[in-house]
Order: C-alpha cells, then structure tokens, then sequence
C-alpha cells in the first residue's frame, strides 16, 4: 500500500519526535517528569519545542476615521501613539508538546540507551493462561456471532440438494436450520511469569525525595520488567521495626516513625513467596531500597533470613540505598562484606541523589536475570 | 557543690592533666537521678570538645514506649542552645530505643553536614553524639564543641528528661 503525503510527514515527525525522547532518556529517568502521566498503555512525555516564526505587523496604516468637531480644511491626522507602560520580557517562552509512548517503546528505548540484555526466564515456563481462539463452527450460538458466508453457503447447498435453487434467477433464503454460529476453543499458552516484591524503609529517617527517588527508579523497572515477562505481578512490602504488605499508593506516600527493622519486611517477603509464588514457577525478583540505617542487632537476623530463604528462591535482589540528608547508613556495607563478589543474585546500588537513578537502573537490570 | 561547679572543676583538672584525642579524659560527674560521663578531647578555659555525652541512669531499665515519647518531647523543648533544633526521628519499642538528630541537618562547606543524634536506650540512658557526613563518603563521629556552660546544662537536662 503506498503512503500518503501525510502519512509520510507523520512518520517522519513520530521519528524525530522519538529521536529527541531518546537523546533526552537520562533527563527523563533521572526526573521522572512523566510519572504522574502514565496511562494504562501509554505515558504522555513533554517535550520542549520552540514555536513557527510569525510576523508581527506594526503601526503603518492603522490610522481608522476621525471623530469629533473638526474645522473646515483642517487635515485628518494619525492619533498620539500610546506606548503603554510595560517592558518586553527578556526569557524565552515555554512551550510544550506532549507525546504519547506506549510503555512498550519506553521500555525498548531504555533497553537500547542502558544496553540492557534481554532476560533469560529461568526454567521452563509452567503458568498456562487460558486463550480464546474462534476457530470453529456451530449449529448453536448468540446472533453476534453468526458467521453470514457459512450461513449463506449452507443455506446455497441446501437450495441445490432440494432443487430450489434457480440459475436463472439466483435467490438464496437461509431459514434457521442453515445459520452456523462461530465458536471457540480453550487454549492453555504457556506464560513466563515474574513477580517483582519490592520492599521499602518507611521509617522516620526515611524523607520525601527518598522516596521519590524509589518511586521514580520503581517505575523504570516495572517498564522494562513489564516487557521482558508476560505475566507480571507487583508485590509491595513497607516496614519501620515492622512490616506488612500495603497497595502501590499506600507504599509510596506513607510515613511511620518506628525505628528501622529490615529483618521485618524479609520475613513478610519470604512468607508471601512460600505461599502465593512457588519458586519453579515463576521468576522472582527482590527490590529493597532502604537509607542503610538499620538498628545494629538486626543486622544478623537480616543476613541469615536473605541467605536461607530469599537469595535461594529468586532471579535477582536488587537494593538500593538511597542517602538521606543524615548520609548513608551500615547495611549496604554489611551485605558487601557478608556476600562480596560470591553472590551473583545479589545486586548492591548507592543512590545518592536523583542523578544516581540511571546508573543504578543499569546495575540492577544489567545482569539479563 | 553544685553540679555545674563539679563539671567546671573536672574539667579543669582535665585541662592540667591533659587530654587529646588520643587518649581523651573521662569526666564522670554524679546527679539527682544518674551520672553524666563525657570523653573530653581537648578543654579551654571556656569550653571544651567531647566526643560523647552520656546520661546514665538506673531508671532507664524501666523505660517504656510512653516513657521514652515523653523524654522525646522533654529534650526538644529543652535542648534549644545547641543552635539546631532536636526531634525524635524514630522509636523502635521492641528494643526500647528513641532515636532523635537536628533536623535538618547542619549544611557546611563542599556540601558536607553535620548533625546530633541523641539517643534514649532502656537499660543504658540518653547519649549526644554529634556525626559528619562528606559526600560519598560515611557519616563518622566527631568532636562536638560545647562550652562549659552547655555542658552544665546539658547535664542538668538530661537528669531531668530522665525522670520523666
């Protein structure tokens, strides 16, 4: 099929369009500027864009007709020109276009700008999910699904058998014998499936921006994560000296002020993984972001309950450590010294501030697990 | 003798006998409720830095979750001439501990910050640290530089808040 013209200027604008959002990907990854826009499919990205040069027209024959009392010869003059009072602002304008990606796209341009390998599923995948696929014919069904071209054929040989069909005047009846009815079969596809558990510290020492920073770093994931599985579960655990398992939105805008039990929220994850995700079956990934400060008699408990249950039953545990205004605290440095380099599944990542998000996005996912 | 008469008098004794971070002098002074104890590194005719400032108190083995709120809101009231205003942060009620610190934090040059942390722990009593952060490097502990009537006031504090 041939292109149109304006198909083509289209295309042409979506590539450049496409071209800036990936030249700008840091920008986006680091801010987050489109956070508070995604859609169910598509997230709306502003771009910055410079408006068509126009002409501004000036004061040359603007002059209209006089009014008033005027002597007889007396010329028709322009009037005094009112300058008005204000100044020209000096900045350039604004102006912003939003463009609608399918998180899909998001999700290929990260992968392209970070180099991010292609995730291997781990074992074979077991989770079948039902598909419907019309692929038959019945004597039965709902009229929305009746099959006119079938019905008609039936009805033509039917016609034929019983000789009521005319050459010469060619004239199809179907009665209600002769209508077929499209139907469906049950298809069992089988489906890679992931859960990503993500766990926060929300305790005292824990401010906004960190958060922020969490939220902004968790959508990327999800977006890449999101294309690599076909079945994708989020799981969301927050925690202070306790922990408990809360919705997307709870876990982003909640505050305690216990103190910071990170044994807590393992000991949640591991039972929610023994009861709702058996480990053959899917692919599990861990992501912990925590400010590292960890009350010190916990750290033991933390490290034995990550090593007997968690590290053995996932893909990958990610976490991150975002500093706060008070520095970074212990635990990133414990988890260093108790696992090193052995520890494959085991991803560590300082996140100091929000430039830090790229590269710590790089660190988690770059593995292919 | 008072107890800000006793603080002036151990720490002058410090100052002749001399202390440096090396090897900082103790100064253990009784009062009503506890005693105070301090690592002094170095000692002025008037004031002084230490590393640490602890309350210590047989009360603290008793020490509750409502206890510990009330020595939370006992000490932000009062702790108002260290120059950065004090909160509780966190209380962990399982281990019994009140973590309070300056909010916010004390900004200084290269982008480094400074800040307190006073602790209130059951069975052990209030501690004032003060730590530095530089960037990407860990927080440490430092001196803190308070003068001899800080000192005084803060043990008079502390010896209150304690028997909240």
């Amino acid at each position: 099929m041939q292109l149109t013209k304006i198909q083509r200027d289209e295309s042409r604008f979506n590539e450049i369009v496409r071209g800036r959002i990936r030249k700008d990907l840091r920008k986006y990854v680091t801010h987050g500027e489109m956070m508070g826009r995604k859609g169910r499919d598509l997230v709306s990205i502003p771009l910055p864009q410079l408006d068509v040069p126009h002409f501004h027209y000036g004061d040359n024959g603007s002059g209209g007709v006089g009014q008033g009392d005027g002597e007889i010869g007396q010329p028709v003059g322009k009037g005094d020109s009112d300058s008005g009072t204000g100044s020209a602002g000096s900045d350039p304008g604004a102006h912003v276009l939003e463009v609608e990606v399918t998180l899909e796209e998001l999700a290929a341009m990260l992968g392209d700008e970070l180099e991010l390998p292609r995730i291997q599923p781990k074992g074979q995948a077991t989770i079948a999910e039902e598909k419907t696929r019309y692929d038959s014919i019945r004597r039965t069904g709902p009229e929305s699904l009746r099959h006119f071209k079938r019905t008609y054929v039936q009805a033509l040989r039917r016609q034929i058998a019983t000789g009521s069909y005319d050459v010469i005047k060619p004239k199809v009846v179907p009665i209600s014998e002769d209508r077929r009815y499209r139907s469906w079969t049950s298809v069992p596809l089988p489906q890679a499936n992931a859960v990503i558990v993500y766990m926060m510290d929300v305790s005292g020492s824990m401010t906004d921006e960190q958060k922020e920073i969490v939220r902004t770093e968790s959508f990327w994931i999800d977006t890449w994560l999101q294309s690599q599985y076909d079945g994708l579960e989020r799981r969301y655990i927050i925690h202070d000296a306790a922990a408990r398992e809360v919705d997307e939105h709870t876990f982003y805008h909640t505050r305690e002020s216990g103190g910071t039990r990170i044994s807590s929220a393992y000991n949640v994850a591991a039972n929610l993984v023994r009861e709702s995700f058996p480990v053959s079956e899917w692919n599990i990934y861990f992501f912990q972001f925590s400010d590292g400060d960890n009350w010190g008699e916990d750290n033991e408990q933390s490290l034995r309950i990550l090593r007997e249950h968690l590290l053995p039953s996932c893909n990958l545990f990610c976490y991150g450590q975002v500093e706060s205004p008070y520095g970074s605290g212990e635990f990133l440095r414990c988890l260093d010294e108790a696992f090193g380099d052995d520890e494959e599944r085991l991803i560590l990542s300082e996140i100091r501030d929000r430039d830090a998000i790229y590269d710590s996005i790089r660190r988690f996912l770059g593995t292919g697990k | 003798m008072s107890h800000a008469t006793e603080i002036n008098h151990q720490l002058d004794l410090l100052r002749s006998s001399g202390c440096s971070a090396i090897s900082p002098g103790v100064m253990h002074v009784a009062m009503h409720y506890g005693d105070v104890e301090s690592h002094v590194v170095a000692v002025e005719q008037l004031a002084c830095q230490v590393l640490h400032f602890t309350h210590l108190s047989v009360r603290a083995a008793t020490w509750n979750k409502d206890q510990l709120k009330n020595i939370g809101e006992e000490l932000t009231s009062r702790l108002t001439y260290l120059l950065e205003p004090i909160h509780p942060q966190e209380l962990d009620s399982q281990a019994m501990v009140l973590q309070m610190r300056s909010v916010p934090p004390k900004a200084g040059q290269d982008d480094r910050r400074s800040y307190y942390e006073l602790t209130a722990r059951r069975d052990r009593g209030i501690s004032l640290l003060r730590y530095e952060k530089q960037v990407g490097q860990m927080r440490q502990a430092i001196p803190m530089s308070l003068t001899r009537e800080v000192i005084a006031r803060l043990a008079d504090d502390f010896d209150a808040a304690a028997n909240v």
